[in-house]
């Protein structure tokens, strides 16, 4: 009988159904009975196997009957997004498909040839009125901007970043690329969803406010959202998929493969969801706290991440003499204060030394 | 088990972004097991194939409200056992839960292959005593393993009690267990003989 409650215990144990007492008198158990442990763990093992999801006919059938009947009621299905909708066409087509994908694909070469061939000789005669016109918005270190977008958007343009989209915006999308940090606020469209794109995340959206800050000198591209939802789109972790609430924000590495490489770049996860930070003193929310002029860092920065920060802001240049004084916490915001007055009053509060020359400046113990 | 937090994404997708490619992955992902839990109640493919759409066709209607069903997996399954029940009511053949005698059948387990602690062989005969549990016990145990859902759910979703459930995952942790005991010392008595 013995037996049979080291089973109850074993699978209550496993299934996270076991008290205190029940674990306790689980381990008690096996004290007794060391032949029992191996047992114990394999069966561990197999209770949280995930099992990979595997493609069924079946259900790829009844998924698509499923449809049919939905479109009978008077419920509107139409994915948003058009390539959503795509695929289930797609699908639906695959046996004509494959009729015509022979000569397609031979019609696709000849264009293509035709197209090389004509570029060559565009780009011989120097031209370049074949290419989508761009517009594009740069910011210098120590300036910031706003634009409005022709759909109504705004954008926040912060201190050395960059933002273009091309004549095609909002035709089928609202497209634009990003270096460097916005706060984007999105006119509501859902026909016409809003993406963002960086180098390492693309930011689906359809009318939110929200900041993305992805400067390539920084370890993470992060994501933060003030209201709405956003969907945000690992590029190089198989098109991996996040979806953000109000109040939280994400970060992700911009340098992926530190992880494989083994080498500790990073201090936080690859990929960290979590709430936003508040400025204890005013409330101010950290991530966004530029758009309203504040340069705020939070509690846990150290002064390299900090000096990354003014660099931009202030459009100079900050050095480390002692490696040290870089690994220091500062905590702080500035709104009119100019450069000088900032160094001043940190200088005062966490005791280092600076040095001023010209746009350099170096910092000292 | 599948993943809660990969459910919750694609809640949230469906919910936040009538995202339509999220709520195929949602179909795919429990119409294998919601169809034979049916059928189990209502006795007939048919119908339980229309009363699984007709719960999809619901979460697509309300898809907004999505996002605030806590465990979608019990949500699920319990919808697909009301409306079955509604059927047999409005049939005036009113037989109750009888699983019993179901038809529920048990994925295949999955083998890691770098998993190095259980063999191929050793998936087979646990494989194997599964398949050999009684009906009831099987349900209870993929409810619980497969559907990540807890005992309490499950007990009230069968309308057993929870020490039924309990029970019966005994019973099942039994047979595969000692199923792998016997493949352990088999092992180690074909090595010490070498």
């Amino acid at each position: 009988m013995i037996a049979d409650r080291f089973w109850e215990l074993l699978s209550k144990k496993v299934f996270a159904e076991a008290n205190e007492a029940e674990l306790k008198e689980f381990e008690e158990l096996l004290l007794h009975r060391s032949d029992w442990k191996n047992t114990s763990e394999i069966l561990a093992l197999l209770a949280h196997q995930s099992q990979p999801i595997e493609k069924n006919n079946e259900s790829e059938q009844a998924f698509e009957k499923h449809i049919e009947r939905l479109k009978k009621t008077d419920i509107d299905f139409i994915g948003l997004y058009p390539e959503d909708h795509q695929t289930i066409v797609e699908e639906e087509r695959s046996s004509k498909f494959t009729k015509w994908a022979l000569p397609i694909g031979v019609l696709a070469i000849i264009v293509f040839i035709f197209l090389i061939i004509k570029n060559g000789i565009v780009r011989s005669d120097n031209t370049t009125e074949n290419q989508p016109p761009l517009s594009q918005v740069t910011t210098k270190p120590g300036s910031k901007t706003q634009i409005q977008l022709p759909d109504g958007s705004i954008v926040w343009l912060n201190a050395n970043s960059n933002l273009t989209y091309d004549k095609d915006f909002g035709k089928t999308l609202r497209e634009v690329k990003l270096t460097g940090e916005a706060f984007f606020d999105v006119v509501k469209d859902h026909a016409h969803p809003f993406v963002i794109h960086t180098k390492v995340i693309d930011v689906k959206v359809l009318g939110t406010q929200f900041n993305v800050k992805a400067y390539p000198n920084e370890a993470y591209t992060e994501t933060s959202l003030i209201r709405g939802s956003v969907e945000v789109t690992v590029k190089n972790r198989s098109n991996e998929k996040h979806y953000l609430k109000p109040n939280e924000k994400i970060s992700v590495a911009n340098n992926m493969e530190s992880e494989t490489a083994g080498v500790e770049t990073h201090s936080k996860p690859l990929i960290l969801t979590e709430t936003l930070t508040y400025y204890h003193a005013d409330s101010t929310v950290i991530e966004t706290s530029w758009v309203d002029n504040k340069l705020t860092f939070q509690e846990n920065e150290t002064f390299r991440q900090v000096a990354l920060k003014m660099e931009r802001w202030y459009g100079v240049n900050i050095s480390f003499a002692d490696e040290e004084v870089a690994e220091i916490r500062l905590y702080g915001s500035f709104t009119s204060e100019t450069i000088n007055q900032a160094l001043e009053a940190l200088h005062e509060g966490f005791g280092f030394n600076y040095k001023i020359t010209g746009n350099n400046i170096l910092i000292t113990k | 088990m599948r993943k809660p937090e990969n459910i919750r994404l694609l809640q949230q997708a469906i919910a936040c972004f009538d995202d339509a490619q999220a709520y195929k992955q949602l179909f795919l992902l429990f119409y294998p097991s919601l169809v034979p839990f049916a059928i189990s109640i209502i006795r007939s493919k048919e119908l339980a194939e229309e009363i699984v759409s007709d719960v999809f066709i619901k979460i697509w209607e309300k898809r907004n409200q999505l996002d605030k069903v806590e465990n979608l997996s019990y949500y699920l399954f319990t919808a697909v056992k009301n409306k079955c029940l509604n059927q047999l009511h409005n049939q005036q053949n009113r037989a109750g839960i009888n699983i019993n005698d179901t038809t529920m059948e048990f994925k295949s387990l999955y083998h890691d292959p770098e998993q190095k602690l259980i063999s191929a062989e050793m998936i087979s005969q646990i494989q194997q005593a599964i398949q050999e549990l009684p009906p009831r016990c099987r349900l209870i145990f993929k409810l619980v393993k497969e559907e990540g859902l807890k005992y309490k759910e499950v007990a009230e979703l069968l309308q057993v009690s929870v020490k039924t459930v309990e029970n019966q995952m005994s019973l099942a942790f039994k047979k595969i267990g000692t199923a792998i005991n016997f493949k352990i010392h088999h092992l180690s008595h074909v090595f010490s003989k070498n």
